[in-house]
C-alpha cells in the first residue's frame, strides 16, 4: 500500500487518551495498596491512601483530573472550573481513582475468581507460526467470561432486578408476594434459632452459560416446588440432615383470589371424601448444593430459600427477644446468626469451563420506606420512616479465597 | 527486540508488578487507539474502551498462559470493551448523537476521515493488517472470521478507500 494510506501512518495520541490510561494506572496501583491494607470498606480511609500516592504521580495527571474523571459520567457532567487548590485536586483525583478501583474488583474483575480450565489437557504443542495453537484464542475468549447476578432488591419495586456488586451489599426485597421475609423462631428450651430466608428470584446473565449451581456454606437451601410439573432443579447434593426451620412458599398466588371469586380453587373445602387423600401439591427438598439451567432459572411456583438451625445460640435469642429489643438488637443477632454465610454461585459454560463467585450474606437496617415497604391500610406514613431490618447479598472481590 | 521486551514485561506484569505492567501497555497505547478509533470512530470512545481495557488486562493477566499472544489477546479485549461501549451507547443517545464529534476530537483527523470512508468491517481489518501489522491468520482469530473473510475484506477494503476516499478511479491503484 502506498505511504499516503492513512492506515499506514503513525497516529498521534490524543490527550484524553493518555489521561485516561493514565488514570487506570493510577487506579492499578491504588489498588494494590488499598487491597493490601484492606481499607476499600472505609471510604475516608480510601482516599487517604490514595492521596497518599498522589505525590508519585506526574503532575500533569494531578491537573487534568478535575476534567476527566474516570468514567463515562465525566462526558456530561463536566467540573466546574475554578477549582483549583491541592487538597480539592486530590480529592478529585481520590474519588476517581477510587471509581477505577471498583471498575476493576466490581463489574469487570468480580466474577473472575477462580476460572477453571478443564480442557487443558487437550490442548496441541503451537505449530511454528501460531496458526494451529488454539492457546491464545482461549485466552483470548476469557473476556467474554463474564456473568452478572442479579436478584430482587429492595425499594425496587417487585419486578426489578438489580445487579450484585463488590462493596455495594443489595439489600433483598421484603414483603413482597414472591420474596416473603425470614422465618425465625427459637425452640422450647430458649437457645436454638432457626431461621429461613427467601432468596427473591436470583438469576445470572452472561454469554454461553449452560448451566448454574448454588452452594451455601452454612444450612442449606429449601427448594419448595409443585410435585406435579417438571422442576427446575437440574441436579442436586442433598442435605442429609434435618432441618426444622419452617418454610417459605408453597401456595399459589391465585388461591386467595380464587376463594375471593368464589372457586375454592385447591382448598380444603373442595376436597371430597370420596377423593380420598390429597397430595400435597408442593413438596420441599433441602439441598447443599443444586443446579439450575440458564434457560430456566427460575419459576413462579418454586421458592428457593435457604435455612439453618444454630443451636446454643442464648445470645441471638437474647438479643432479639429480650425485653425493649431495639432494631440494632436485632440487626446484631442477624449479623450473628448470618455470620460467615455464603453462597457460592458457579457458572457453567456451554465448553465445560466454569467460573465461581461467592455472595456474602449479611443484613442491614433500613427504613420501610426505604425497603419499598408499601403503606397498609391503618399504618400511619409515619411508619414508613421506622426502621427494619433487611437481609443484603454482596458479591465478594475476586481475593476474596 | 521488542517482542522479548514485551514478554520480559508480560512475564512480570503476570507477577502483579504494576510498574511493569504500565509499561507494557504504554507500548501498546498507539495500536490500541488505532484499533478503538476503528470501531468507534471518536477520541473519546476510545479512551474509555482502552481504560477499561488496561483495567480488565490487569485482572485477567494471570490467566493467560503464553506471553507470546498478549498482544492478541489484548487486542481482543479491547475489541469486547469497543462493542460494549457502542452498545450502550446505542441504548441511550441516537445514532446522530452518538457519533457526533467532541470539541476536542481534533487528532488524527484524516485518518478518521479515512475511516468514515469505510464499513466498520473493512475498517477493523485494515486497521489491523495495515495499522497493527497482524497476519490474516491472527486478524481471523482475533475477530472470530475465516481467515477467507479476512483476506476478501482487506481486497474490498483497499479498493473502497481507494474509491471513496482517495478518489482514485476504476484502473488505478494504490496498492
Amino acid at each position: 500500500m502506498k505511504k499516503d494510506n492513512m492506515f499506514l501512518e503513525d497516529v498521534r495520541l490524543p490527550e484524553i487518551v493518555q489521561r485516561k490510561a493514565d488514570i487506570a494506572f493510577l487506579a492499578i496501583q491504588t489498588e494494590r495498596s488499598a487491597r493490601m491494607n484492606k481499607i476499600t470498606e472505609n471510604g475516608q480511609n480510601m482516599e487517604t491512601e490514595t492521596t497518599n500516592h498522589i505525590g508519585n504521580i506526574p503532575h500533569s495527571l494531578t491537573e487534568h483530573a478535575q476534567e476527566i474523571g474516570t468514567g463515562r459520567a465525566s462526558r456530561t457532567r463536566k467540573t466546574p472550573h475554578g477549582l483549583a487548590g491541592k487538597r480539592t485536586a486530590r480529592r478529585l483525583i481520590a474519588a476517581a481513582a477510587c471509581a477505577a478501583v471498583l471498575l476493576v474488583s466490581g463489574s469487570m474483575a468480580g466474577p473472575l475468581k477462580s476460572v477453571l480450565w478443564r480442557s487443558d489437557s487437550g490442548q496441541k504443542e503451537p505449530a511454528p507460526n501460531g496458526t494451529e495453537d488454539n492457546t491464545a484464542l482461549q485466552a483470548v475468549e476469557q473476556i467474554d467470561r463474564m456473568f452478572t447476578l442479579q436478584v430482587m432488591a429492595a425499594g425496587s419495586g417487585e419486578g426489578e432486578a438489580v445487579p450484585l456488586k463488590e462493596g455495594h451489599p443489595i439489600p433483598l426485597i421484603t414483603n413482597s408476594s414472591k420474596a416473603d421475609s425470614w422465618v425465625l423462631c427459637d425452640d422450647d428450651n430458649g437457645n436454638t434459632v432457626n431461621y429461613c430466608i427467601n432468596i427473591p428470584q436470583i438469576t445470572c446473565e452472561g454469554d454461553d452459560i449452560q448451566s448454574i449451581t448454588y452452594s451455601i456454606s452454612r444450612g442449606a437451601f429449601q427448594i419448595v416446588q409443585p410435585t406435579a410439573g417438571e422442576s427446575i432443579i437440574l441436579d442436586g447434593q442433598a442435605y442429609d440432615g434435618e432441618l426444622n426451620t419452617g418454610s417459605i412458599g408453597g401456595h399459589y398466588e391465585d388461591d386467595e383470589n380464587a376463594k375471593e371469586a368464589g372457586n375454592p380453587g385447591s382448598t380444603d373445602s373442595d376436597i371430597r371424601p370420596e377423593d380420598g387423600p390429597q397430595e400435597d401439591p408442593y413438596e420441599f427438598l433441602l439441598y447443599h448444593s443444586f443446579t439450575v439451567d440458564y434457560q430456566k432459572q427460575s419459576d413462579e411456583n418454586t421458592w428457593i430459600n435457604f435455612c439453618n438451625v444454630l443451636p446454643d445460640s442464648s445470645d441471638i435469642v437474647q438479643l432479639i427477644w429480650k425485653e425493649g429489643a431495639t432494631e440494632e438488637d436485632q440487626l446484631q443477632a442477624m449479623q450473628k446468626m448470618l455470620d460467615q454465610t455464603t453462597i457460592t454461585c458457579t457458572v457453567n459454560y456451554t465448553d465445560q469451563t466454569s467460573q465461581s463467585v461467592d455472595i456474602k450474606v449479611g443484613s442491614r437496617l433500613m427504613t420501610r420506606r426505604e425497603a419499598g415497604e408499601p403503606l397498609d391500610p391503618g399504618m400511619s406514613p409515619e411508619e414508613l420512616e421506622e426502621q427494619t431490618v433487611v437481609i443484603t447479598f454482596e458479591q465478594q472481590p475476586a481475593e476474596a479465597k | 527486540m521488542q517482542n522479548i521486551k514485551t514478554e520480559h514485561l508480560v512475564e512480570k506484569a503476570r507477577q502483579k508488578d504494576p510498574d511493569a505492567f504500565t509499561e507494557l501497555m504504554q507500548l501498546h497505547l498507539k495500536d490500541m487507539y488505532r484499533t478503538a478509533l476503528a470501531i468507534l470512530r471518536n477520541d473519546e470512545d476510545a479512551a474509555d474502551a482502552i481504560q477499561d481495557t488496561i483495567l480488565a488486562c490487569w485482572e485477567k493477566l494471570g490467566a493467560l498462559k503464553k506471553t507470546q499472544y498478549f498482544k492478541t489477546w489484548m487486542t481482543r479485549i479491547l475489541i469486547n470493551h469497543c462493542y460494549k461501549i457502542r452498545k450502550a451507547a446505542g441504548a441511550t443517545g441516537t445514532l446522530e448523537e452518538y457519533e457526533e464529534p467532541a470539541a476536542y476530537d481534533q487528532y488524527n483527523l484524516e485518518l478518521k476521515e479515512a475511516l468514515a470512508s469505510l464499513d466498520e468491517k473493512y475498517r477493523i481489518v485494515l486497521t489491523l493488517f495495515y495499522g497493527e501489522g497482524y497476519r490474516i491468520d491472527e486478524i481471523a482469530r482475533i475477530l472470530r472470521i475465516p481467515k477467507s473473510t479476512v483476506q476478501t475484506r482487506l481486497s474490498r477494503g483497499r479498493k473502497k478507500l481507494a474509491r471513496d476516499y482517495y478518489g482514485i478511479q476504476k484502473g488505478e491503484a494504490i496498492l
